[in-house]
């Protein structure tokens, strides 16, 4: 099962129950791809959903990878309409793109400056997240170089520049790639970062080169 | 995994890889591709790999990868899968993958990728039982690169890496980490400036005193003043005393015999000094400290234009010049390699000249030491500072993987070792006989006389030695510490004084390298550049040859 397929059977879900409905049928007909029974039984062997002969529901795992989906189609179609001035079809059709593409940090941030809003443009609520529960006033620059980051402090990579494209391709081949978690260790005489499992030595100037989408101080 | 190791070209690369003999269902030879992160990128690495995988010769590729790194390992995979040969997966390293927590799924990554994935940890040899029983049975992946509409090699490793995620995500379960092992906290400790340049200070002493002091000390003399002295070469001497043509006796026994200078000096005095030099840095290697030093030497080595990597080769010229040029391939671009060859032939002093070279200097005043190795250093600065500036090109990135520290296990240590031995002696062994020869012929034509008399413009005059230096540079010219050796012999008849054997020991480290060497650099780095290197190494060290002479008898110093 692909991760699309995934998600969009989670976002069914969570769309029925909205409307008080549990069935089966009701999931299938409202998911955004082609989707069956097997695709459900299989969830629920991944632990996600519970399938209990025709009824759907969410195990505690599933709802929140739905909750997190949800948030951030919903955030988007909010985005889209407030920001962008979107018509409701191109709306819901970027939003389905969208929701598969941002990773957590933008979502807060696009949260925060929309000002926490609770509905979407169709009217249903959005579940909220860390930074609406600490009414976050103003957007931390939350991406920053590589070579900015202080020891000890955590993030992953948002993206590498693209201009050196020999530089691009080694660190992409060496697992440095958009997503991959890393810490920081070290600043001099070269900055020494763990990314994934594997501690790399690398110079500053190469450094320069990746964003790092750094998570808030513990 | 191969038993007998020999060294085969890659056809239309130029470039030779370790081969062991295999006797694993279709297959009869084992080759061992070098390193690298992706099949794409511009490193002769990966193109020597690409040649390999398109010449038709390769029956199936066994994929080592870093099990503790998945994603990545993958990404490879999928790019070898486009090459439509059967493959079998090592999961190596999975003990240092466990201890961070990293639970790989292994029947269910294998029924995945369609392939056999065994689980290994290579320095304790465990799971290479599995791996040369499964290896007969390699199939074509079932899993293969799904490069969409990817156009550039960039997006097409972009594919890979996101369908590898996926992959990944299916097989791997995490768990936290273990705690800290004192290794990683060893690890941390020496790649820290604080920490890392004390223990940098204490290694480097140790792996000398390792070296120098019992190696070059110890060893050599119970090998060649006990085994071969007092044993081998009195047993020779008589057997080959019975032989009735006088010529004979000569070229194998003379003062320049085949037998008693030949295969003595690179038996007794160069073998183990390079054993225990070998030795010491395999346990650097196996230990995972190099990488550690590297970046901690980094910033200096900028001033050179080199960066981290640039330490690697230049102390492996410590050891044999000859093999820290081949080992310059590491280095990323033209001008690097360039910078550290000329380095290497100009101011490095290999393992087997260091040790003739500290007899000599040990019986001088401890002045001509430090005054020696002071200019030595000084000059490896200044001329790598202005190469940096001269020669054109940028300084590539530093990007280097630190692999984890553990204990060496001393039984893959030593095999190493003995690889490299083995090695060395195949290459060395000839050239001694033939320098050896050499000299004998010339001593036995008169010609020695002449080759005197031809270098004494610059010998005597330039450089203030006596007329009998010509011997010596003629033997450094066959091999360094040949000609170090006879310039012992020399300076026992008291023919020289300290300055003269500075002065001597200079010359020889700067402007001679050995012809091995030569013959390397020639292919490494092609006819022009080595010729401009060479021309540039000679006018060089006769310039500082003549300059210390005349600014120690100016100054009045004497060792």
């Amino acid at each position: 099962m692909d991760d699309h397929l995934r998600d969009e059977l989670l976002e069914a879900v969570w769309a029925c129950r909205e409307a008080g409905r549990r069935e089966l049928s009701c999931v299938l007909e409202i998911a955004h791809a082609e989707a069956y029974r097997k695709d459900v039984e299989e969830m629920s062997q991944m632990g996600l959903l519970k399938l209990d002969r025709n009824e759907v529901s969410f195990t505690g795992q599933g709802e929140e990878a739905a909750r997190r989906i949800i948030r951030r189609h919903r955030l988007a179609e909010r985005l889209f309409a407030d920001i962008l001035g979107m018509n409701m079809e191109q709306i819901e059709k970027a939003a389905c793109h969208f929701e598969h593409a941002i990773v957590p940090e933008v979502t807060e941030g696009i949260c925060t400056l929309l000002g926490h809003p609770h509905e979407c443009p169709h009217g249903k609520p959005i579940p909220p997240g860390e930074c609406c529960r600490e009414r976050r006033q103003e957007v931390k620059r939350a991406v920053m170089p590589l070579a900015e980051v202080h020891c000890g402090r955590q993030g992953r990579v948002a993206y590498v520049r693209p201009q050196n494209h020999d530089r691009l391709h080694l660190l992409l081949s060496m697992g440095i790639a958009p997503g991959a978690r890393l810490s920081v260790h070290q600043r001099t005489p070269v900055m020494v970062v763990t990314v994934e499992q594997s501690e790399f030595a690398m110079d500053r100037e190469v450094a320069e080169d990746v964003y790092v989408w750094v998570d808030p101080e513990a | 995994m191969g038993q007998t190791r020999q060294r085969v070209p890659v056809p239309g690369s130029g470039v030779e890889l370790e081969a062991g003999r295999l006797y694993t269902g279709p297959f009869r030879q084992i080759l061992d591709a070098p390193g690298f992160y992706s099949l794409h990128d511009r490193s002769e690495d990966a193109q020597v790999v690409q040649k390999l995988l398109t010449g038709g010769q390769v029956g199936a590729v066994l994929l080592v990868l870093d099990a503790k790194n998945l994603t990545r390992g993958l990404t490879l995979f999928l790019e070898l899968s486009e090459f439509d040969v059967p493959l079998t997966l090592a999961l190596n390293m999975c003990d240092e993958a466990r201890q961070r927590g990293v639970e790989v799924n292994v029947p269910g990554l294998s029924k995945i990728l369609g392939v056999d994935v065994v689980p290994t940890v290579a320095t304790e040899g465990r799971g290479l039982g599995q791996l040369k029983r499964v290896l007969a049975g390699a199939r074509r992946p079932q899993v293969r690169l799904e490069p969409g509409e990817a156009q550039d090699d960039i997006q097409k490793l972009e594919a890979a890496r996101g369908q590898a995620e996926q992959l990944t995500t299916r097989v791997i379960r995490s768990r936290p980490a273990d705690r800290a092992t004192w290794r990683e906290r060893l690890a941390e400790l020496s790649r820290k400036p604080a920490s890392g340049i004390p223990i940098a200070v204490f290694v480097l002493f140790v792996t000398y005193l390792f070296v120098g002091w019992f190696g070059a000390g110890i060893l050599v003399d119970l090998l060649e003043g006990k085994l071969f002295g007092q044993v081998l070469i009195p047993w020779l001497q008589d057997v080959i005393g019975q032989i009735p043509w006088q010529w004979v006796r000569e070229l194998l026994i003379g003062p320049f015999g085949l037998l008693t200078v030949g295969l003595v000096l690179s038996l007794a005095i160069v073998l183990p000094v390079l054993a225990t030099f070998f030795f010491a840095f395999a346990l650097m290697e196996d230990s995972g400290y190099l990488p550690r030093l590297s970046l901690l030497t980094d910033r200096v080595l900028r001033k050179l234009g080199l960066n981290g990597k640039g330490l690697l080769p230049l102390v492996m010229g410590f050891s044999c010049v000859t093999m820290a040029v081949l080992s310059t391939r590491v280095l990323d671009s033209r001008k690097q390699r360039i910078i550290a060859t000329l380095l290497l032939i100009l101011t490095v002093p290999c393992a087997p000249l260091l040790s003739v070279m500290m007899v000599l200097l040990a019986r001088l005043s401890v002045w001509a030491t430090i005054i020696f190795f002071g200019l030595l250093l000084v000059q490896l600065f200044v001329v790598g500072a202005l190469a940096n500036l001269l020669i054109p090109g940028k300084r590539p990135d530093f990007v280097l993987e630190l692999p984890p520290m553990r204990v060496p296990r001393l039984k893959a240590t030593l095999t190493k070792t003995g690889h490299q031995i083995v090695w060395f002696l195949k290459e060395a062994i000839p050239y001694f006989l033939i320098g050896t020869f050499a000299l004998f012929l010339l001593d036995q034509l008169g010609a020695l006389d002449a080759l005197r008399s031809a270098l004494q413009p610059v010998s005597v005059n330039l450089w203030g030695l006596p007329e009998e230096s010509a011997d010596v540079f003629f033997m450094t010219v066959v091999r360094r510490e040949a000609g170090a050796a006879l310039l012992v012999q020399q300076f026992s008849t008291g023919m020289y004084d300290g300055v003269q054997v500075v002065v001597t020991l200079m010359v020889m480290t700067l402007m001679i390298p050995c012809i091995n060497s030569v013959l390397v650099m020639y292919k490494e780095r092609g006819f022009v550049v080595s010729t401009a290197l060479l021309l540039i190494v000679i006018a060089y060290s006769l310039l500082v040859g003549g300059l210390l002479h005349f600014v120690f008898r100016w100054l009045g110093v004497g060792f």
